[in-house]
């Protein structure tokens, strides 16, 4: 027997030092599928993909349901739900029916995770500048500039479907804290602030040897980016918006302006109505003509079913589908595009017949469809038959901030400038100039023109917004804005778990 | 007494023993069996003496009573599909659901109550009892992979249920331990309510001995009750004209327009093509040789298991070989492998299909329910793949040292492996006019090192004590690989081949037939480590007292650095009272009392919780569960959608108080198992929906706390005297369970999850129902109470309500019904469940008739909800306007429901009210047996080569009494709802035989 245990001995012995001394090694396993914040913030690929995170965060909140259509363009807009009740509520402006569809829109999680993640870069981005030499101050200054704005594009947007919404300007990591709103008119002070601070440091292009950005972005040559990122004119343009929301026409003309003197800096020009209606144009992919826009990138796997406007409103014959979710009546389409030889939509004076399917297609059935935006898979070909689409969520565009430098003008008295701006998109869509005598009213023609442009790019409510504040001759849209019923309510998901939050009053 | 010890103590024991015996839990870790409090060696019947005939260490006595076991030998002739179908009700404590009666599907085991609350499809998984073979525990799916799913009715890959690999011919005995006393050496894996231990069949020392164990029989198509198109018609017609505007009429579905329309309005036949009669089989067989120096059992066997509806299928291969090997006096080494292959055939359903393929095609048309139109539908799905495969490989290999008298160490190493596969094609013509093809591979493997060292001491037959000191690594990987692409070139291509010439760079791995923009591929892995060290001290006084501590490390690798180690005591005391007391009684053959108090850890479900604050790749959205990049580049970002993690998580833990009683009368011929326990599980995580403003969807974090405590309660009687030419033992079981939630996370008093659909609240059981109280129907605008205050009539969520809205109850009188009008009722897990058992004994006749029930609780019938909501349901390209071809039968009945106005904004007919909250409660026939054992009659030959012949006749499921008005009370998901998606639990025929040779 004293043999045998002088034969186990160093067995046992192996086995022992085996798991005592290798406890903490045997314990130490990094997840493969999170990274641990002591391995983030580290060098510039960290704050490359921070950045890009951000982006694409701003992005799932506007796709997320559709969430900016139904926002902008749903709400007494000129689209019909065919079917769904969800859509009839909001289209109605019933916000608090009790639909799934709509206790999501009037959460407002995924706007502050754009702005929690923006928080964090700023408040981490000097690590990765002290660790990483590679990390240039005109790469940070780039970053920091872009991360900026998409916190105030996030607030704005918020400040818009909510009115008086929490400011929260650092991540509070760890430590967070339910805040109560903050007035809308401090956090649109906010908002203006940083977008100018953003605009300061943006290039209107990257790596295009613009002296506020040399070299290329992140080694990545300029196609890669395109018109992906915000750039110079982008902060402009909503600075512009910011401005006009607040009725502070003149601030909004001045940066408006900057926009329509600098846009060939960009790369942008007017869209011809053919590239703007093409599944191949101006919806598709990353181009440099997108003011501000969230792409989906079809060859990189990106393309998504929803989060497009097409999953609402393309049904037989452009893809297989029996109805689409929301379309224009007929009578709508006729009252709206009411000149003749519009590009977009007019009927022919002959036949009777829709000179074009760019806007509406299947004009002849009962259901038109809303052919505008229509980028299925790439966009490349026109095959019906599998309902995913590569367009971007384009917020605006050089025709919508020319024709809100119109209306800036026109409220600030401006008018001959105001109709060249109008006529120069006039222009564009082969449609006569502005003709007073028979169109009426300036500020109404322009804001007409703008629901044909903009038609299902999400403006509408917000222009119905403007236009009401400033004609002020509609009394209930009128009460409407006073008790705050153009906010939306805020979800019961937020009041519960927030209990300084308040439910805005007209919706209580 | 049958209690048989191999006689160099590889701790091959029998369960056979009779209540005294108690409990065994034999293998893991090795030495336990000799200390284990409740255990008792009964040393006189080592009878393992080596004599010509075969020693059958698994010899099974009819007659036998199992202390919160069962004896697999009784149960191998009935056809289940699975270990949890043979489990049901034969554990008091030990629930069992059975979502789906489709082979193979998963199946929920909750040993005494939930532990934390279900609020998504995955948490079953972090919820299930630890099954250990042989020492082995068993590693399951890990529920990770719903992650990157939109849907979770099923897990991506086979999800076929891994336990149905096993084969109930190898397994000689299934004991749940649910004391601590017994389950706490086990650490974390029992923190569900204990562990379930399976101990295979050992070798015949000496001689040979070979088995064989044989049936056949049919699933029997079910009655239904068909509708159609004017069925349906007729239905919703009365809704129409009371309440439609010109809108909805001009939107009447399309399908139900046409009264001419032959396949809607024709003959409802597909029930003749959805039902059948179907084959279910099985064959096993056993060869086991040897001597007390070497010996081994080789085993194979195959099952198919057929359900009666939607033609789907289970089939098991399966083979295992053991052997045990004494080289030397104080050396043995055994060793096991088994395994073994499940291939399923799963449902067709709709919705299980869009849920995989996350693209739903235009559903204006549902299946037509006539057998024409259906078959074509079945044709084109025939062109399909649909592959399901798993493959299971467990395995030790085991040495033990006994190199004094007193001292014994074993050292084990164990493996456990399994591989899930699913291919899947669906050609172009099922969905619209594209096609889809998906490869799933994952892996969960789990490796195990145990040693224990085990010291023995008797002194003069008095004091009696083990020490003992143990030590177990346990690595742990889950993978999966997941491969989707639509849209391929034809239907003829249905793989997604990729290039795979590494030479040619350019196109390496690149698809050679489906575009690159829509293929998506997916790896992730899991990987955990869980390192323990434990001490046992056990002591007995005269076989009188007995009382045990044990104290445990645990560490492990998804707890954070700073908490890795989890320490935990465990102390059970037990008083023999007939061996001190009653030794004279005779009527009292056994009587036992004993307490135990014990803690365990509970693991962390994720390895993120142990990275504290972290980056995750997630900008995904509605229908788009998964995005990692914007404008082709990685993102990261905070888990915002998963839920933050941050610093300080604490190891939750389990404590459990359990006070019993084993009682055994007039000769062992009544037995009580009687069981007390409260059982808490404190600190847990939970998500709670928390930080809107910062993003999050919710945080993780420590403070839940739910109470379990109940009764457990076995009974059993031998009605006439051992001997007796006529016998019958019935046997009940009993489990009364309560739970309460005792805390939420940040001292929270209420907490709603689940998006929006439960509540949980403190002093509140957490699987109630959370529902509206509804009073019926406002006829007319007139009868809504008006605000006294604002004259504003009541309203629904700030709508006001109208003529044909529901009479909902206003709990806090704001004449406004919300969430705040909303009241806990019911449970969805029954109060009282268990079996009442019989067996008949009559020469060579034995009769089994076995009653499962369940009593005490509810099922929302969501199924009716959906059917009564159809406004809601048409005209969307949605998963609540998928209606599979069962749609076209009669489920309830709807004339019993208030008819609403189904278009009214406040959704009339949502499910989350009692109106369609149901009581639950059922009782089952569930199995009968008529056996009969040649080898016991007159004429038999005892000089016959074959040592057992029985034939056997079984019938399942027979009958079920439910007031339910839905379908089988059973089939009811996590939540409780019955969606109506569970495949009948049929009844089953089958004709058999055993042969022992």
């Amino acid at each position: 027997m004293y043999n045998f245990i002088k034969k186990l001995l160093p067995v046992t012995l192996l086995l022992a030092g085996l798991f005592t001394t290798g406890c903490k090694k045997l314990l130490d396993i990094d997840s493969q599928d999170v990274v641990a914040e002591k391995n983030f913030w580290n060098n510039h690929e960290d704050t490359r993909a921070a950045l890009i995170g951000t982006y694409g965060l701003m992005r799932a909140a506007l796709a997320d349901h559709d969430a900016h259509w139904m926002y902008g363009e749903l709400r007494d807009g000129d689209f019909k739900s065919t079917q769904r009740q969800d859509l009839k509520s909001i289209i109605n402006g019933d916000l608090r029916a009790s639909y799934p569809l709509l206790n999501s829109l009037s959460n407002w999680r995924r706007f502050y995770a754009v702005v929690n993640a923006a928080n964090m870069f700023l408040e981490h981005v000097g690590e990765v500048k002290a660790r990483d030499p590679k990390y240039s101050d005109q790469n940070m200054h780039v970053d920091v500039a872009q991360i900026r704005f998409l916190r105030a594009f996030a607030y704005f947007y918020m400040v818009r479907i909510w009115g008086d919404v929490p400011l929260i300007t650092t991540s509070h990591d760890g430590e967070f804290e339910s805040k109560p709103r903050d007035s809308q008119q401090a956090v649109l002070a906010f908002v203006e602030k940083e977008l100018n601070a953003a605009a300061a440091d943006l290039p209107y292009q990257y790596s295009s040897n613009d002296p506020q950005q040399a070299g290329n972005y992140y080694n990545e040559d300029a196609g890669r980016w395109g018109g992906a990122l915000a750039r110079k004119l982008t902060a402009y343009a909503v600075l512009a918006h910011v401005a006009a929301w607040q009725g502070k026409y003149a601030d909004a003309s001045v940066y408006a302006q900057f926009v329509l003197d600098n846009y060939s800096k960009s790369g942008h020009s007017y869209v011809t109505t053919d590239n703007l209606c093409n599944s191949n144009g101006f919806f598709a992919g990353r181009i440099y003509n997108h003011m501000l826009a969230f792409n989906f990138l079809w060859a990189h796997t990106d393309a998504s079913f929803s989060g497009h406007l097409e999953e609402l409103t393309l049904a037989k014959p452009v893809v297989d589908k029996n109805l689409p979710d929301i379309y224009v009546p007929k009578d709508s389409i006729l009252s709206i595009f009411n000149l003749p030889a519009d590009e977009r939509f007019s009927l022919d004076t002959l036949t009777g017949e829709p000179t074009s399917e760019r806007y509406f297609a299947n004009f002849s059935s009962h259901i038109p469809i809303f052919n505008k935006i229509k980028v299925i898979q790439g966009g490349g070909n026109s095959d019906p038959s599998f309902r995913i689409y590569g367009s971007a969520i384009v917020i605006t565009r050089l025709e919508e901030i020319a024709l809100l430098q119109a209306e800036n003008l026109t409220v600030l008295g401006n008018s001959a400038k105001a109709i060249d701006l109008l006529n120069l998109i006039r222009d564009s869509r082969k449609i006569p100039h502005y003709d007073q005598a028979r169109e009426g009213d300036l500020i109404d023609a322009i804001f007409r023109e703008r629901r044909k442009e903009l038609m299902g790019e999400g403006w509408r409510w917000y222009d119905l917004v403007r236009y009401n504040q400033i004609k002020q001759h509609n009394a209930a849209f009128m009460e409407l804005i006073k008790k705050g019923g153009i906010y939306w309510p805020v979800s019961d998901d937020i009041l519960n778990q927030n209990k300084q939050m308040t439910q805005n009053p007209y919706w209580q | 007494m049958r209690f048989i010890v191999n006689a160099v103590a590889v701790t091959l024991i029998s369960m056979t023993a009779g209540i005294n015996q108690g409990i065994c839990c034999s293998s893991f870790p090795a030495g336990f069996t000799a200390i284990s409090a409740t255990v008792r060696t009964d040393t006189s019947s080592t009878d393992t003496v080596q004599s010509k005939t075969p020693v059958d260490t698994n010899h099974v006595d009819p007659h036998a009573f199992i202390r919160n076991g069962v004896l697999p030998e009784k149960l191998s002739i009935y056809p289940f599909s699975s270990f949890q179908q043979a489990l049901k009700g034969k554990v008091a404590g030990l629930y069992i659901q059975e979502p789906s009666g489709e082979p193979g599907s998963e199946m929920g085991m909750f040993i005494r109550g939930m532990p934390f609350p279900f609020t998504q499809h995955k948490d079953i998984y972090d919820a299930q009892p630890t099954v250990i073979v042989d020492g082995v525990p068993l590693i399951m799916d890990h529920p990770f992979a719903f992650n990157i799913q939109q849907y979770d009715f099923n897990r991506i890959g086979p999800a076929t249920n891994i336990l149905a690999a096993i084969d109930l011919n190898n397994i000689a005995s299934i004991t749940v331990l649910k004391d601590f006393a017994d389950a706490a050496v086990y650490g974390p894996r029992a923190a569900n309510g204990g562990v379930i231990l399976i101990k295979t069949k050992a070798p015949v020392i000496g001689g040979r001995k070979i088995s064989f164990n044989t049936y056949f029989g049919f699933v029997q198509r079910p009655r239904i009750y068909t509708t159609n198109g004017r069925y349906e018609n007729s239905f919703r017609q009365p809704f129409y004209e009371e309440y439609a505007t010109t809108d909805d009429k001009l939107n009447y579905p399309l399908y139900l327009r046409d009264s001419t329309n032959n396949a809607y309005y024709g003959p409802s036949d597909w029930t003749d093509l959805y039902y059948k009669n179907a084959f279910v089989r099985a064959a096993s067989a056993s060869l086991s040789s040897g001597t007390d120096r070497a010996n081994f059992r080789f085993s194979a066997g195959n099952q198919q298991t057929n359900n009666t509806a939607d033609n789907t299928r289970l089939d098991r291969y399966n083979a295992m070989f053991e052997i045990n090997m004494l080289p030397v006096t104080w050396l043995t080494i055994s060793s096991m492998i088994s395994a073994a292959r499940l291939e399923r055939k799963r449902n067709t359903t709709l919705r299980d299909r869009y849920a995989e393929v996350q693209y739903l095609p235009d559903l204006s048309y549902p299946l037509p329910p006539n057998k024409h139109y259906y078959s074509q539908y079945l044709k084109e799905y025939d062109e399909s793949i649909d592959q399901n495969l798993s493959n299971v490989i467990t395995g030790y290999f085991r040495l033990n040292f006994k190199f004094a008298s007193d001292f014994n160490f074993s050292s084990n190493f164990g493996f456990d492996y399994n591989e899930g596969l699913r291919d899947i094609f669906y050609p172009s013509t099922l969905m619209e006019t594209v096609n889809y093809v998906s490869n799933y591979y994952g892996y969960n493997q789990r490796i195990i090192f145990d040693n224990t060292l085990t010291f023995h001491h008797s002194w003069q037959q008095k004091h009696d004590l083990t020490l003992e000191a143990g030590e177990v690594f346990q690595a742990d990987a889950n993978k999966y690989n997941y491969t989707y692409a639509y849209k391929g070139p034809n239907d003829l291509i249905k793989v997604n081949m990729l290039h795979s010439d590494p030479s040619k760079t350019a196109e390496y791995l690149s698809s050679k037939a489906f575009d690159r923009a829509l293929i998506n591929m997916f790896l992730d892995k899991q990987q955990h480590h869980l390192l323990s060290f434990y001490g046992r001290l056990a002591y007995r006084y005269k076989e009188r007292l007995d009382f045990s501590v044990l104290l445990r490390a645990d560490g492990s690798s998804s707890a954070q650095p700073d908490n890795w180690w989890s320490f935990s005591p465990t102390f059970s005391a037990g008083w023999d009272l007939k061996n001190a007391l009653l030794q004279d009684k005779a009527a009292v053959s056994a009587f036992r009392i004993h307490a135990s108090w014990g803690r365990v850890a509970r693991l962390f479900t994720d390895d993120r919780f142990g990275e504290g604050p972290q980056y995750i790749s997630d900008l995904s959205f509605s229908n788009n569960p998964v995005k990692f990049s914007y404008d082709a580049f990685p993102a990261l970002s905070r888990p915002y959608n998963l839920g933050y993690v941050g610093y300080g998580l604490q190891w939750p833990y389990t404590d459990q108080l359990d006070v019993g009683l084993d009682l055994g009368l007039l000769d062992n011929r009544l037995n009580a198992v009687l069981d007390l326990y409260n059982k808490t599980d404190h600190n847990m995580l939970l998500g709670v929906p928390f930080a809107a403003e910062y993003g999050y969807n919710m945080a993780y974090k420590n403070g839940l706390q739910v109470r379990n405590r109940g009764v457990d309660l076995s009974l059993r009687a031998m009605v006439f005297p051992e001997g007796h030419r006529f016998q019958w033992i019935p046997g009940v079981n009993i489990n009364y369970n309560n739970n309460t939630l005792q805390a939420l996370p940040d001292g929270l008093d209420e907490l709603i999850v689940g998006s929006g659909t439960q509540m949980l609240k403190t002093g509140h059981a957490i699987d109630q129902y959370w529902v509206l109280q509804n009073q019926g129907i406002y006829t007319d605008d007139a009868e809504v109470p008006l605000n006294p205050e604002t004259h504003k009539p009541m309203s629904y969520r700030n709508i006001p309500l109208r003529k044909g809205d529901p009479k909902w109850v206003d709990m806090n009188g704001d004449y406004n019904i919300d969430d705040h009008d909303k009241v806990l009722k019911g449970h969805m897990l029954p109060a009282v469940s268990g079996e009442f058992d019989n067996d008949f004994f009559y020469g060579p006749f034995s009769l089994n008739l076995s009653f499962y029930y369940a009593l005490g609780r509810r099922i929302l019938n969501q199924e009716m909800s959906n059917h009564m909501d159809f406004a809601n349901r048409e005209g969307k390209i949605d998963m609540d306007a998928v209606k599979e071809i069962t749609f076209w039968q009669k489920a309830g009945d709807e004339t019993k429901y208030p008819r609403y106005n189904p278009w009214s904004t406040v959704i009339p007919y949502q499910p989350d009210q009692d109106l369609f909250l149901e009581n639950g409660s059922f009782l089952k026939l569930r199995n009968i047996s008529l056996q009969y054992d040649l080898t016991a009659t007159k004429w038999w030959h005892k000089s016959s080569p074959i040592n057992k012949l029985v034939v056997y006749l079984t019938v399942s499921n027979l009958f079920t009494l439910t007031p339910y008005s839905g379908g089988d009370p059973e089939l009811a998901g996590f939540n409780g709802y019955d969606t109506g998606y569970g495949l009948p639990i049929p009844r089953t025929y089958t004709l058999g035989a055993k042969l022992d040779l």
